[in-house]
């Protein structure tokens, strides 16, 4: 059966390459039997894919040591869920997976779109295969290719090089020639697709060589190598194997990796799907429409992914913390960015028929940013928790990237003139603007991430110098962003689509925003130790809100109000600090603000004013971030999670309310039944179910709450102790009182054991204690004569004792085995299951608004035809 | 087996516990250690890692504590002698300066042209009701002579008429 696989994952390359080229052809020459083609050679497609899957797996549960891959990523005592799991441990299996799940992915894809569609698909085809070839030549006879033209490469890779550059030209010039009319010969007319299919065919096969041939070194990659054909020299095939990297040894290797490359590779649909809007220049809404579910299914598991992979570093990488901006964390995070931004611009084109550019190029970003996180992970040009998937396919990946990246922008940038959208808004304050500011901050986030990734990069080329960018940047640069990404949350569903008056703002603001100012005032008191400065603070940030909403209420208060707030702040600061700097500092700032509130009062399209309030209201932020208030960041943090959970809340009970009045009414019944709590929460309920996209978006609003409100807690207040003790010592923190009792150490197959047991008690005052139980705490060492230091370090079982306020984690961070002494290192973090809950919520949420709805099947259909 | 030798010697070095042979607390470590990063290639932060290369920096940093130095003196050193990589962020100098203000630089010109973006669609949405208010009127204008030309024909046929 394994060799079966391997010849499988050979037989998919024509498969694919049929399954590429037939759809188009039938487009072309009008024959519809050649996109059915297409669509069963895909079915054949995912068929050998999934045996060639199973193939390996059986390589794994079979101990086949003689195939490089299995030698690598297991051993005969690994246990059968690692086994299964170590599919995905590396590079091969990782493209593998990549493919078969494509794979999958597009038969579904082929079945929902069985009836409609018909334009868009034979393209959709063509793109996810040619994605899928691209992955299968990683994997099949890119090393082969290289090793055969070695003797010749040099001449090979320059005819290559100008073949690929020439079919390039060929292509762009025939699009511009098609374009601008500059042949308008009606045998061009008729030939035109001709044409460009040949010169795709031409500069696709082109494109694969040039790759081969400026790899570096041949690529094993290929998930059946033998080692034979690995190392020629070998003499004998091994007995047993190297063994799962102790690190992936873990429940998280079951989800983690699985969810993030669903995600990844799911992006490839909707990308697809915009690609071939562009070929078809059927550019309306139907693109849309017909890929939201797998665009949240893409984003959803890549979340998921994200989560999981937080959930595994807190508990195996031992340092008490669940993201460390590692190059790899980041290339998944960006991509979920861009889709989230994606997600919500979308909702704009579907109502407003706006945005179809930016859009595109939404999608465009989200998917080469998926490929640049494969490149960053098998690359290992940047240091990474996740070196374990560095290899040398990494050039292969950025070769994809360029080409990807300006096919996609040349292609868009040729039907610039069939995506003009209705441009129109009716006022700056409407859900439509808060939107926009929305993707501003995500894509801005997203830059952000790609940013600090990048520039050791960048650096280094410059200047040959490579620094470190690490959470210092990241947690200093990314808080103002969040932040300002709260506010836009919490405010977004308040103001009104089209135009939002004085009334509908008042209305809207006063309750959530009331709500979020008692909150916040409660949580500086609780957190300040100086009052008179927390009150300050949190005064000074009401008073800028309070400014932002009086100039959407009406602009002409800004100058009083303006006045007020700043007389207010410079007598607070005068009398708080008594120094002179920090009375002048202010009172300029309130002069610029003043100013450039006049401007904006006389002029509302004054962008100088409009530019000069930002600018300012920027450097009173920054100012008061540097007076030494506790958490001034976290204090804002917790107040715009409350604003944004209020908003919800209110959205959820008047949506609530008016439901309950329906029912009552459609019922017949009388009378006010505030107690009537069964009538309330099946009225809750079908708010939910009877418009899930809505409803499903505000409970991810939960979610993201949830799990923001753990992260912000958990890295302000997280408390650390160090203690070294001998058995039978205790070491305290907070309320916790942790006994040594004793030490073990043990072997296990394939590691050593090293474990320390602590007695957990929590004091209750007055020398009352209660028992919590134990928390092991161990450290493993997993000696492995193939592997280096990095490779070979050991792993850590953490003690947890978690609830809903707190954990205790306690690591085991060194020992002597003769004389039983052993250095802990104990933190309680508060929160932090928080996070987990708020990213279920989020998954329920995604559950919800991706769930199928006959309602809202019926309003598209309505609105965009049968091929909604 | 020189391998399997150099992975025993690492085995042995790590299950030493970690010795304090400093007078340096763990948290006023901790509190420099945290700008850096391990130079090992873990990629993490120097308070994270626990492997030999962790424990040798800290004691590093220990040791200048002792001796009375402070944490920007601390940076400085550690800056020259592992150079810049051990530094957990950029240096707020030089080229380095651009990895902190290109984010903000970037987003606030993005943020200006979508000001200018939107307030240009609103002046297009202002237009066009515009345009449309000026067509209604011209159309009533229209109607209203049209029906006083009725009017008047309707008097005079009226004025004619033989009662």
């Amino acid at each position: 059966m394994v060799e079966l696989g391997n010849f499988a994952l050979y037989l998919a390359l024509p498969v694919t390459f049929y399954a590429a080229f037939m759809p188009v052809l039938g487009v072309i020459k009008g024959k519809r039997q050649y996109i059915k083609s297409g669509r069963y050679a895909i079915y054949l497609d995912a068929a050998i894919l999934s045996f060639s899957s199973i193939a390996l797996i059986v390589a794994f549960l079979t101990n086949r040591f003689d195939l490089t891959y299995v030698f690598e990523y297991s051993n005969i005592a690994q246990p059968f869920l690692y086994k299964v799991s170590a599919i995905y441990a590396g590079q091969a299996g990782s493209l593998l997976f990549w493919v078969w799940m494509l794979g999958l992915y597009m038969v579904v894809v082929l079945y929902q779109n069985r009836n409609r569609n018909h334009d868009l698909m034979p393209y959709v085809m063509f793109i996810t295969m040619i994605v899928l070839l691209f992955f299968l030549f990683t994997m099949t006879i890119a090393p082969d290719v290289f090793t055969m033209a070695k003797a010749f490469k040099k001449y090979f890779l320059m005819g290559s090089v100008f073949l690929l550059a020439l079919s390039g030209l060929v292509l762009i010039g025939l699009s511009l020639a098609r374009t601008f009319k500059l042949i308008a010969t009606e045998r061009f007319k008729k030939h035109f697709k001709d044409y460009m299919l040949i010169g795709l065919l031409i500069f696709t096969v082109f494109f694969f060589l040039t790759l081969a041939f400026t790899a570096k070194q041949p690529s094993f990659s290929a998930p059946f190598q033998t080692i034979k054909q690995a190392y020629p020299d070998a003499n004998t095939i091994p007995v047993e194997g190297q063994g799962l990297n102790p690190l992936l040894q873990n429940y998280g290797m079951f989800f983690h990796p699985p969810t993030l490359y669903m995600g990844y590779v799911g992006f490839t649909i909707p990308f697809a799907f915009a690609l071939a809007a562009l070929l078809t220049r059927n550019l309306g809404t139907v693109w849309i429409t017909s890929t939201r579910k797998w665009t949240l299914f893409a984003w959803f598991f890549l979340g998921v992914g994200i989560v999981f992979g937080a959930q595994w570093a807190y508990m195996e990488l031992g340092w008490g913390g669940y993201w460390m901006w590692d190059p790899v964390e980041n290339a998944s995070f960006m991509p979920w960015l861009t889709g989230t931004a994606f997600l919500h611009s979308v909702m704009i084109q579907e109502k407003k028929n706006m945005l179809k550019v930016w859009n595109m190029l939404l999608i465009i970003f989200t998917f080469v940013l998926s490929l640049f996180g494969t490149f960053l992970t098998r690359s290992g040009v940047l240091s990474s928790v996740h070196t374990f998937g560095a290899s040398s396919l990494g050039g292969f990946f950025m070769g994809a990237i360029f080409l990807v990246l300006p096919l996609s922008l040349f292609l868009l940038a040729t039907r610039l003139d069939s995506l003009k959208s209705q441009n129109e808004l009716d006022s700056l304050i409407s859900r439509e603007a808060s939107f926009l500011i929305n993707n501003l901050l995500l894509v801005g986030a997203a830059f952000t991430v790609f940013w600090g990734t990048v520039f050791p990069l960048l650096k280094e080329a410059l200047t040959g110098q490579k620094p470190t960018v690490g959470p210092p940047f990241y947690n200093t640069v990314m808080v103002p962003i969040a932040l300002a990404l709260f506010f836009i949350t919490a405010i977004c569903p308040l103001i009104a689509w089209r135009r939002a008056t004085h009334k509908n703002l008042v209305k809207n603001f006063a309750k959530p925003f009331s709500f979020a100012v008692v909150v916040g005032l409660a949580l500086a008191l609780f957190i300040g130790a100086s009052i008179t400065q927390q009150v300050g603070f949190l005064a000074g940030l009401f008073a800028l809100a309070a400014l932002v909403i009086v100039y959407v209420v009406n602009e002409k208060l800004v100058f009083p109000t303006a006045a007020v707030v700043i007389a207010g702040a410079a007598v607070y600061f005068a009398i708080n600090s008594g120094q002179v700097v920090r009375f002048i500092v202010p009172a300029f700032l309130g002069a610029v603000l003043v100013g450039s509130a006049v401007m904006v009062a006389k002029n509302r399209q004054s962008g100088v004013g409009m530019g000069y309030m930002i600018a300012t209201i920027s450097g009173l932020a920054v100012f008061l971030s540097s007076l030494k208030i506790n958490h001034p960041w976290t204090l804002a943090s917790l107040f715009l999670l409350t604003f944004i959970g209020a908003t919800v809340i209110l959205e959820f009970f008047r949506g609530t309310r008016i439901r309950w009045q329906h029912d009552k009414e459609r019922d017949g019944s009388v009378g006010f039944e505030p107690y009537d709590i069964p009538r309330a929460l099946k009225a809750f309920g079908n708010l939910i179910w009877k418009n899930k996209r809505r409803y499903g978006g505000y409970v991810i609003h939960t979610g993201v709450v949830l799990m923001f409100i753990g992260i912000t807690v958990s890295s302000t207040w997280s408390v650390t102790k160090e203690a070294t003790l001998r058995e039978g010592e205790s070491m305290k923190i907070n309320n916790y009182v942790l006994n040594y009792k004793k030490f073990n150490a043990y072997k296990e197959a394939h590691k050593e054991v090293f474990a320390t047991t602590m007695d957990v008690w929590q004091d209750l005052g007055n020398n009352q204690f209660t028992k919590l139980g134990e928390a092991v705490a161990e450290k493993n060492f997993h000696p492995n004569p193939y592997k280096d230091e990095k490779e070979n370090q050991p792993t850590t079982e953490v003690g947890l004792f978690w609830n809903l306020k707190e954990d205790l984690y306690v690591v085991l961070s060194g020992y002597d085995s003769k004389t039983k002494m052993a250095s802990f290192k104990v933190k309680v973090n508060p929160m932090v299951v928080w996070i987990w809950i708020g990213g279920l919520v989020m998954c329920l949420g995604t559950l919800v608004a991706m769930w199928p709805d006959a309602a809202e099947k019926k309003r598209m259909a309505a609105k965009y035809g049968a091929s909604a | 087996m020189k391998k399997l030798l150099a992975v025993l010697a690492v085995i042995l070095l790590l299950i030493v516990p970690v010795q304090l042979v400093y007078a340096a607390s763990a948290g006023q470590i901790e509190d420099v250690a945290k700008e850096f990063i391990c130079n090992c290639g873990c990629n993490k932060l120097l308070p994270n890692c626990d492997m030999s290369c962790g424990n040798d920096l800290r004691g590093v940093i220990g040791k200048k504590i002792d001796a009375g130095w402070d944490k920007e003196k601390i940076i400085d050193y550690m800056f020259k002698n592992y150079n810049e990589a051990i530094l957990a962020a950029p240096t707020k100098k030089g080229f380095n300066l651009t990895a902190w203000i290109t984010p903000f630089a970037v987003m606030g010109l993005a943020g200006i042209g979508i000001y200018f973006i939107i307030t240009a669609w609103v002046n297009a949405g202002k237009k066009e009701v515009l345009e449309k208010a000026a067509d209604v009127a011209a159309e009533t204008a229209k109607d209203k002579k049209i029906s006083e030309e009725y009017q008047k024909k309707l008097d005079d046929e009226l004025k004619d008429f033989d009662w």
